[in-house]
Protein backbone atom coordinates (compact mmCIF):
# COMPACT_ATOMS: atom_id res chain seq x y z
CA UNK A 1 0.00 0.00 0.00
CA UNK A 2 1.60 3.29 -1.03
CA UNK A 3 1.96 6.33 1.20
CA UNK A 4 -0.29 8.51 -0.94
CA UNK A 5 -3.15 6.05 -0.71
CA UNK A 6 -2.72 5.68 3.06
CA UNK A 7 -2.81 9.46 3.44
CA UNK A 8 -5.99 9.76 1.38
CA UNK A 9 -7.61 6.89 3.32
CA UNK A 10 -6.77 8.63 6.58
CA UNK A 11 -8.20 11.91 5.32
CA UNK A 12 -11.43 10.20 4.24
CA UNK A 13 -11.67 8.11 7.39
CA UNK A 14 -11.82 4.85 5.47
CA UNK A 15 -9.62 1.78 5.28
CA UNK A 16 -7.02 1.55 2.54
CA UNK A 17 -8.87 -1.56 1.39
CA UNK A 18 -11.87 0.61 0.63
CA UNK A 19 -9.70 2.59 -1.80
CA UNK A 20 -8.35 -0.51 -3.49
CA UNK A 21 -9.57 0.60 -6.97
CA UNK A 22 -7.25 3.62 -6.71
CA UNK A 23 -4.22 1.34 -6.57
CA UNK A 24 -4.41 1.19 -10.34
CA UNK A 25 -3.60 4.91 -10.49
CA UNK A 26 -0.17 6.51 -10.51
CA UNK A 27 1.00 7.77 -7.11
CA UNK A 28 0.96 11.35 -8.35
CA UNK A 29 -2.72 10.97 -9.31
CA UNK A 30 -3.65 9.73 -5.84
CA UNK A 31 -1.66 12.64 -4.42
CA UNK A 32 -3.56 15.02 -6.70
CA UNK A 33 -6.89 13.64 -5.52
CA UNK A 34 -5.81 13.94 -1.89
CA UNK A 35 -4.80 17.56 -2.53
CA UNK A 36 -8.22 18.31 -4.04
CA UNK A 37 -10.06 16.78 -1.10
CA UNK A 38 -7.84 18.63 1.35
CA UNK A 39 -8.37 21.89 -0.49
CA UNK A 40 -12.17 21.39 -0.49
CA UNK A 41 -12.14 20.71 3.25
CA UNK A 42 -10.00 23.74 3.96
CA UNK A 43 -12.05 26.12 1.85
CA UNK A 44 -15.21 24.72 3.42
CA UNK A 45 -13.86 25.33 6.93
CA UNK A 46 -12.89 28.89 6.01
CA UNK A 47 -16.34 29.51 4.59
CA UNK A 48 -17.92 28.24 7.81
CA UNK A 49 -15.75 30.48 9.98
CA UNK A 50 -16.63 33.47 7.83
CA UNK A 51 -20.33 32.56 7.79
CA UNK A 52 -20.45 32.18 11.57
CA UNK A 53 -18.76 35.55 12.10
CA UNK A 54 -21.24 37.12 9.72
CA UNK A 55 -24.16 35.40 11.42
CA UNK A 56 -23.20 36.86 14.80
CA UNK A 57 -23.61 40.36 13.40
CA UNK A 58 -27.29 39.64 12.82
CA UNK A 59 -27.97 38.18 16.26
CA UNK A 60 -29.66 40.75 18.57
CA UNK A 61 -27.26 42.15 21.17
CA UNK A 62 -28.98 40.50 24.19
CA UNK A 63 -28.54 37.07 22.59
CA UNK A 64 -25.11 37.65 21.14
CA UNK A 65 -23.17 36.35 24.16
CA UNK A 66 -25.18 33.16 24.27
CA UNK A 67 -24.85 32.74 20.53
CA UNK A 68 -21.10 33.33 20.67
CA UNK A 69 -20.58 30.76 23.41
CA UNK A 70 -22.72 28.30 21.45
CA UNK A 71 -20.82 28.81 18.22
CA UNK A 72 -17.37 29.00 19.83
CA UNK A 73 -17.60 26.72 22.86
CA UNK A 74 -13.85 26.90 23.46
CA UNK A 75 -14.00 30.67 23.46
CA UNK A 76 -11.24 30.64 20.89
CA UNK A 77 -12.93 32.90 18.36
CA UNK A 78 -14.77 36.14 18.19
CA UNK B 1 -21.46 1.32 -21.52
CA UNK B 2 -19.05 1.83 -18.66
CA UNK B 3 -17.46 4.86 -20.31
CA UNK B 4 -20.75 6.78 -20.31
CA UNK B 5 -21.53 6.01 -16.70
CA UNK B 6 -17.95 6.86 -15.78
CA UNK B 7 -18.32 10.28 -17.42
CA UNK B 8 -21.51 10.90 -15.45
CA UNK B 9 -19.85 9.91 -12.17
CA UNK B 10 -16.81 12.07 -12.93
CA UNK B 11 -19.11 15.03 -13.45
CA UNK B 12 -20.81 14.42 -10.10
CA UNK B 13 -17.51 14.07 -8.26
CA UNK B 14 -16.21 17.25 -9.91
CA UNK B 15 -19.29 19.03 -8.53
CA UNK B 16 -18.52 17.71 -5.04
CA UNK B 17 -14.95 18.98 -5.23
CA UNK B 18 -15.90 22.19 -7.05
CA UNK B 19 -13.48 21.62 -9.92
CA UNK B 20 -13.94 21.27 -13.69
CA UNK B 21 -14.63 17.73 -14.91
CA UNK B 22 -11.37 17.77 -16.83
CA UNK B 23 -9.40 18.06 -13.58
CA UNK B 24 -10.58 14.58 -12.63
CA UNK B 25 -9.97 12.86 -15.97
CA UNK B 26 -7.15 10.89 -14.37
CA UNK B 27 -9.75 9.01 -12.29
CA UNK B 28 -11.61 7.61 -15.32
CA UNK B 29 -9.70 4.28 -15.33
CA UNK B 30 -11.19 3.19 -12.01
CA UNK B 31 -14.68 2.97 -13.54
CA UNK B 32 -18.18 4.11 -12.61
CA UNK B 33 -18.83 1.85 -9.62
CA UNK B 34 -15.57 2.74 -7.89
CA UNK B 35 -16.14 6.42 -8.65
CA UNK B 36 -19.61 6.26 -7.09
CA UNK B 37 -18.15 4.74 -3.91
CA UNK B 38 -15.32 7.26 -3.90
CA UNK B 39 -17.76 10.17 -4.22
CA UNK B 40 -19.80 8.82 -1.31
CA UNK B 41 -16.66 8.52 0.85
CA UNK B 42 -15.44 12.01 -0.09
CA UNK B 43 -18.86 13.56 0.51
CA UNK B 44 -19.10 11.86 3.90
CA UNK B 45 -15.57 12.93 4.88
CA UNK B 46 -16.16 16.56 3.92
CA UNK B 47 -19.44 16.53 5.82
CA UNK B 48 -17.82 14.93 8.88
CA UNK B 49 -14.98 17.47 8.83
CA UNK B 50 -17.50 20.26 9.38
CA UNK B 51 -19.88 18.36 11.64
CA UNK B 52 -19.02 20.18 14.92
CA UNK B 53 -19.60 23.60 13.31
CA UNK B 54 -22.78 22.36 11.64
CA UNK B 55 -24.28 21.15 14.89
CA UNK B 56 -23.46 24.41 16.67
CA UNK B 57 -25.13 26.45 13.95
CA UNK B 58 -28.11 24.10 14.02
CA UNK B 59 -28.39 24.69 17.78
CA UNK B 60 -28.27 28.45 17.20
CA UNK B 61 -31.28 28.26 14.89
CA UNK B 62 -33.39 26.90 17.75
CA UNK B 63 -32.60 30.01 19.85
CA UNK B 64 -33.71 32.56 17.28
CA UNK B 65 -37.06 33.45 15.73
CA UNK B 66 -37.52 31.93 12.30
CA UNK B 67 -37.61 35.28 10.51
CA UNK B 68 -34.20 36.14 11.94
CA UNK B 69 -32.83 32.70 11.16
CA UNK B 70 -34.02 33.12 7.59
CA UNK B 71 -32.29 36.49 7.36
CA UNK B 72 -29.03 35.07 8.77
CA UNK B 73 -29.22 32.12 6.41
CA UNK B 74 -29.76 34.23 3.31
CA UNK B 75 -27.46 37.14 4.16
CA UNK B 76 -24.72 35.68 6.36
CA UNK B 77 -24.43 32.00 5.65
CA UNK B 78 -25.26 31.80 1.98
CA UNK B 79 -26.55 28.81 0.02
CA UNK B 80 -23.45 26.60 0.25
CA UNK B 81 -23.33 26.60 4.05
CA UNK B 82 -27.11 26.44 4.35
CA UNK B 83 -27.12 23.29 2.24
CA UNK B 84 -24.70 21.65 4.65
CA UNK B 85 -26.52 22.91 7.74
CA UNK B 86 -29.84 21.58 6.42
CA UNK B 87 -28.54 18.06 6.79
CA UNK B 88 -28.23 18.39 10.58
CA UNK B 89 -31.38 20.38 11.30
CA UNK B 90 -34.47 18.69 12.65
CA UNK B 91 -36.46 18.03 9.45
CA UNK B 92 -39.50 19.90 10.80
CA UNK B 93 -37.36 23.00 11.49
CA UNK B 94 -35.64 22.70 8.15
CA UNK B 95 -38.99 22.52 6.36
CA UNK B 96 -40.23 25.65 8.19
CA UNK B 97 -37.05 27.44 7.21
CA UNK B 98 -37.17 26.27 3.60
CA UNK B 99 -40.71 27.60 3.25
CA UNK B 100 -39.45 31.01 4.39
CA UNK B 101 -36.61 31.19 1.89
CA UNK B 102 -37.03 33.04 -1.37
CA UNK B 103 -37.40 30.40 -4.13
CA UNK B 104 -34.28 31.71 -5.86
CA UNK B 105 -32.24 31.22 -2.68
CA UNK B 106 -33.74 27.77 -2.08
CA UNK B 107 -32.73 26.88 -5.63
CA UNK B 108 -29.14 27.90 -4.86
CA UNK B 109 -29.28 25.81 -1.67
CA UNK B 110 -30.50 22.79 -3.60
CA UNK B 111 -27.51 23.05 -5.92
CA UNK B 112 -25.26 22.34 -2.94
CA UNK B 113 -27.48 19.91 -1.08
CA UNK B 114 -26.69 16.23 -0.80
CA UNK B 115 -30.18 14.86 -1.57
CA UNK B 116 -29.68 11.66 0.39
CA UNK B 117 -29.08 13.68 3.57
CA UNK B 118 -32.09 15.89 2.97
CA UNK B 119 -34.62 13.24 1.94
CA UNK B 120 -36.76 13.79 5.05
CA UNK B 121 -36.91 17.52 4.30
CA UNK B 122 -37.62 17.21 0.60
CA UNK B 123 -40.49 14.81 1.19
CA UNK B 124 -42.22 17.32 3.50
CA UNK B 125 -41.94 20.37 1.25
CA UNK B 126 -45.06 21.47 -0.64
CA UNK B 127 -45.16 19.97 -4.16
CA UNK B 128 -45.61 23.42 -5.70
CA UNK B 129 -42.42 24.66 -4.04
CA UNK B 130 -40.41 21.64 -5.18
CA UNK B 131 -41.73 22.03 -8.73
CA UNK B 132 -40.86 25.74 -8.64
CA UNK B 133 -37.29 25.00 -7.53
CA UNK B 134 -36.98 22.14 -10.00
CA UNK B 135 -38.16 24.35 -12.85
CA UNK B 136 -35.63 26.99 -11.87
CA UNK B 137 -32.87 24.36 -11.88
CA UNK B 138 -34.02 23.34 -15.33
CA UNK B 139 -33.85 26.93 -16.55
CA UNK B 140 -30.35 27.22 -15.11
CA UNK B 141 -29.31 24.07 -16.95
CA UNK B 142 -28.55 22.32 -13.64
CA UNK B 143 -29.46 18.92 -14.98
CA UNK B 144 -27.10 16.98 -12.73
CA UNK B 145 -28.78 18.41 -9.65
CA UNK B 146 -32.20 17.63 -11.07
CA UNK B 147 -31.16 14.10 -11.89
CA UNK B 148 -29.99 13.59 -8.32
CA UNK B 149 -33.21 14.94 -6.81
CA UNK B 150 -35.51 12.90 -9.01
CA UNK B 151 -34.93 9.91 -6.73
CA UNK B 152 -36.25 11.79 -3.71
CA UNK B 153 -39.50 13.27 -5.00
CA UNK B 154 -42.81 11.74 -5.97
CA UNK B 155 -43.27 10.80 -9.61
CA UNK B 156 -46.00 13.43 -10.00
CA UNK B 157 -43.67 16.12 -8.71
CA UNK B 158 -40.88 14.96 -11.01
CA UNK B 159 -43.29 15.01 -13.94
CA UNK B 160 -44.36 18.50 -12.93
CA UNK B 161 -40.75 19.61 -13.32
CA UNK B 162 -39.86 17.77 -16.50
CA UNK B 163 -43.03 18.71 -18.35
CA UNK B 164 -41.39 22.05 -19.14
CA UNK B 165 -38.07 20.43 -20.12
CA UNK B 166 -36.91 20.29 -23.72
CA UNK B 167 -36.51 16.74 -25.06
CA UNK B 168 -32.72 17.13 -24.97
CA UNK B 169 -32.77 18.29 -21.34
CA UNK B 170 -35.17 15.54 -20.39
CA UNK B 171 -32.77 12.98 -21.76
CA UNK B 172 -29.83 14.49 -19.85
CA UNK B 173 -31.82 14.52 -16.59
CA UNK B 174 -32.60 10.86 -17.18
CA UNK B 175 -28.93 10.08 -17.69
CA UNK B 176 -28.03 11.81 -14.42
CA UNK B 177 -30.81 10.15 -12.41
CA UNK B 178 -29.15 8.03 -9.75
CA UNK B 179 -32.07 5.87 -8.72
CA UNK B 180 -32.98 3.74 -11.71
CA UNK B 181 -36.31 2.68 -10.19
CA UNK B 182 -37.30 6.37 -10.01
CA UNK B 183 -36.25 6.81 -13.62
CA UNK B 184 -38.29 3.78 -14.62
CA UNK B 185 -41.35 5.21 -12.86
CA UNK B 186 -40.98 8.55 -14.62
CA UNK B 187 -40.39 7.05 -18.07
CA UNK B 188 -43.42 4.82 -17.56
CA UNK B 189 -45.53 7.87 -16.77
CA UNK B 190 -44.34 9.89 -19.78
CA UNK B 191 -46.68 9.81 -22.77
CA UNK B 192 -45.50 8.17 -25.99
CA UNK B 193 -45.43 11.52 -27.77
CA UNK B 194 -42.97 12.97 -25.23
CA UNK B 195 -40.73 9.93 -25.27
CA UNK B 196 -40.85 9.79 -29.07
CA UNK B 197 -39.78 13.43 -29.18
CA UNK B 198 -36.88 12.65 -26.86
CA UNK B 199 -35.79 9.83 -29.18
CA UNK B 200 -36.16 11.96 -32.30
CA UNK B 201 -34.23 14.90 -30.87
CA UNK B 202 -31.55 12.54 -29.54
CA UNK B 203 -31.09 11.38 -33.12
CA UNK B 204 -31.13 14.86 -34.62
CA UNK B 205 -28.64 16.25 -32.10
CA UNK B 206 -26.41 13.21 -31.97
CA UNK B 207 -27.21 12.41 -28.33
CA UNK B 208 -27.04 8.73 -29.16
CA UNK B 209 -24.80 7.95 -26.21
CA UNK B 210 -27.31 9.46 -23.79
CA UNK B 211 -30.13 7.52 -25.43
CA UNK B 212 -28.16 4.30 -25.03
CA UNK B 213 -27.46 5.13 -21.38
CA UNK B 214 -31.19 5.58 -20.85
CA UNK B 215 -31.93 2.34 -22.65
CA UNK B 216 -29.58 0.43 -20.38
CA UNK B 217 -31.19 1.82 -17.24
CA UNK B 218 -34.72 0.74 -18.08
CA UNK B 219 -36.69 -2.44 -17.53
CA UNK B 220 -37.25 -4.83 -20.44
CA UNK B 221 -40.79 -3.49 -20.81
CA UNK B 222 -39.72 0.15 -21.03
CA UNK B 223 -36.78 -0.80 -23.25
CA UNK B 224 -39.22 -2.39 -25.68
CA UNK B 225 -41.36 0.75 -25.60
CA UNK B 226 -38.33 2.93 -26.28
CA UNK B 227 -37.08 0.65 -29.07
CA UNK B 228 -40.53 0.72 -30.62
CA UNK B 229 -40.36 4.50 -30.69
CA UNK B 230 -36.83 4.38 -32.12
CA UNK B 231 -38.21 2.18 -34.93
CA UNK B 232 -40.64 4.96 -35.73
CA UNK B 233 -38.06 7.64 -36.48
CA UNK B 234 -36.32 8.13 -39.80
CA UNK B 235 -33.91 5.44 -40.94
CA UNK B 236 -30.93 7.79 -40.92
CA UNK B 237 -31.48 8.55 -37.26
CA UNK B 238 -32.03 4.89 -36.34
CA UNK B 239 -28.72 4.00 -37.97
CA UNK B 240 -26.88 6.34 -35.64
CA UNK B 241 -28.67 4.80 -32.71
CA UNK B 242 -27.73 1.26 -33.75
CA UNK B 243 -24.10 2.32 -34.18
CA UNK B 244 -24.13 3.75 -30.65
CA UNK B 245 -25.63 0.55 -29.25
CA UNK B 246 -22.93 -1.48 -30.97
CA UNK B 247 -20.16 0.97 -30.06
CA UNK B 248 -21.09 0.77 -26.39
CA UNK B 249 -21.87 -2.93 -26.57
CA UNK B 250 -25.35 -2.31 -25.19
CA UNK B 251 -26.84 -5.35 -26.93
CA UNK B 252 -27.93 -7.03 -23.67
CA UNK B 253 -30.40 -4.18 -23.10
CA UNK B 254 -31.69 -4.39 -26.68
CA UNK B 255 -32.03 -8.17 -26.50
CA UNK B 256 -34.05 -7.79 -23.29
CA UNK B 257 -36.46 -5.49 -25.10
CA UNK B 258 -36.95 -7.59 -28.24
CA UNK B 259 -39.70 -9.67 -26.64
CA UNK B 260 -41.91 -6.58 -26.31
CA UNK B 261 -41.55 -5.40 -29.92
CA UNK B 262 -44.06 -6.21 -32.63
CA UNK B 263 -42.83 -7.77 -35.87
CA UNK B 264 -43.02 -4.54 -37.83
CA UNK B 265 -40.96 -2.58 -35.31
CA UNK B 266 -38.44 -5.39 -34.99
CA UNK B 267 -38.11 -5.73 -38.78
CA UNK B 268 -37.47 -2.00 -39.08
CA UNK B 269 -34.59 -2.24 -36.61
CA UNK B 270 -33.18 -5.63 -37.55
CA UNK B 271 -32.99 -4.97 -41.30
CA UNK B 272 -30.96 -1.79 -41.08
CA UNK B 273 -27.83 -1.78 -43.25
CA UNK B 274 -25.64 -1.50 -40.12
CA UNK B 275 -26.95 -4.85 -38.87
CA UNK B 276 -25.75 -6.64 -42.02
CA UNK B 277 -22.34 -7.25 -40.51
CA UNK B 278 -21.26 -10.78 -39.53
CA UNK B 279 -19.12 -9.48 -36.67
CA UNK B 280 -22.03 -7.48 -35.24
CA UNK B 281 -24.41 -10.44 -35.60
CA UNK B 282 -21.80 -12.58 -33.89
CA UNK B 283 -21.71 -10.20 -30.91
CA UNK B 284 -25.50 -10.20 -30.69
CA UNK B 285 -25.68 -14.00 -30.78
CA UNK B 286 -23.05 -14.32 -28.05
CA UNK B 287 -24.87 -11.80 -25.84
CA UNK B 288 -28.15 -13.65 -26.41
CA UNK B 289 -26.41 -16.87 -25.43
CA UNK B 290 -25.02 -15.32 -22.24
CA UNK B 291 -28.48 -13.93 -21.40
CA UNK B 292 -30.11 -17.26 -22.30
CA UNK B 293 -32.44 -15.35 -24.62
CA UNK B 294 -32.84 -17.78 -27.51
CA UNK B 295 -36.53 -16.91 -28.09
CA UNK B 296 -35.60 -13.24 -28.63
CA UNK B 297 -32.87 -14.22 -31.05
CA UNK B 298 -35.21 -16.44 -33.03
CA UNK B 299 -37.87 -13.73 -33.07
CA UNK B 300 -35.32 -11.35 -34.60
CA UNK B 301 -34.11 -13.89 -37.19
CA UNK B 302 -37.68 -14.52 -38.32
CA UNK B 303 -38.13 -10.89 -39.44
CA UNK B 304 -34.82 -10.61 -41.34
CA UNK B 305 -34.80 -10.04 -45.07
CA UNK B 306 -32.80 -12.20 -47.48
CA UNK B 307 -29.71 -10.01 -47.36
CA UNK B 308 -29.56 -10.12 -43.58
CA UNK B 309 -30.29 -13.85 -43.44
CA UNK B 310 -27.28 -14.35 -45.67
CA UNK B 311 -25.14 -12.44 -43.18
CA UNK B 312 -26.48 -14.39 -40.19
CA UNK B 313 -25.07 -17.59 -41.65
CA UNK B 314 -21.61 -16.00 -41.60
CA UNK B 315 -21.63 -15.32 -37.86
CA UNK B 316 -18.94 -17.59 -36.34
CA UNK B 317 -20.91 -18.03 -33.10
CA UNK B 318 -23.64 -19.96 -34.89
CA UNK B 319 -21.13 -22.55 -36.02
CA UNK B 320 -20.10 -23.35 -32.46
CA UNK B 321 -21.60 -26.65 -31.23
CA UNK B 322 -22.43 -25.34 -27.75
CA UNK B 323 -24.39 -22.40 -29.19
CA UNK B 324 -26.17 -24.58 -31.76
CA UNK B 325 -27.07 -27.03 -28.99
CA UNK B 326 -28.34 -24.16 -26.83
CA UNK B 327 -30.47 -22.77 -29.66
CA UNK B 328 -31.99 -26.16 -30.42
CA UNK B 329 -32.81 -26.77 -26.76
CA UNK B 330 -34.10 -23.39 -25.60
CA UNK B 331 -35.89 -21.55 -28.39
CA UNK B 332 -39.25 -22.85 -27.22
CA UNK B 333 -40.11 -24.39 -30.60
CA UNK B 334 -39.64 -27.88 -31.94
CA UNK B 335 -35.92 -28.88 -32.08
CA UNK B 336 -36.55 -30.34 -35.54
CA UNK B 337 -37.81 -27.00 -36.72
CA UNK B 338 -34.78 -25.17 -35.31
CA UNK B 339 -32.42 -27.68 -36.92
CA UNK B 340 -34.22 -27.21 -40.22
CA UNK B 341 -33.93 -23.43 -39.97
CA UNK B 342 -30.24 -23.62 -39.10
CA UNK B 343 -29.71 -25.97 -41.99
CA UNK B 344 -31.59 -23.65 -44.31
CA UNK B 345 -29.39 -20.80 -43.15
CA UNK B 346 -26.35 -22.88 -44.04
CA UNK B 347 -25.16 -23.04 -40.44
Amino acid sequence: MNTELSRLAERLGVTTGRLQPLQALAKRDVQQLDDLVSSTMTSGAEAFDKGIEEALRFVPRPLRGTARSLLFPGGDRG
Amino acid sequence: MADLQTAVELTKLARELDVPDSDLAFLAPIGADALRDLRADISEAIFAAHAPQLHRIAALTTLLPITLTTKIAELAMGPVLCAKIAAVLEPANAVKLAKQFKPAFLTEVSLNLEPSRAAAIISELPDALVIDVGTRLLTMGELITLGRFVSFVDVDVALGVVESASPADLLRVAVFTEDKSALEAIVSALPDETLAEVVRVAGETGQYDDAVTLLEALSAESTARLLGLVAGISTDLISGFVSAVDGHDAWPAVIAGIGGLDSEQLAMLANLPEIADPALIDRVVRHAHRADAAPSLVKAVLVLDEQHLEVVSQAPALAEPKIKKWLIATTGVSPRLVKAVLSELGV
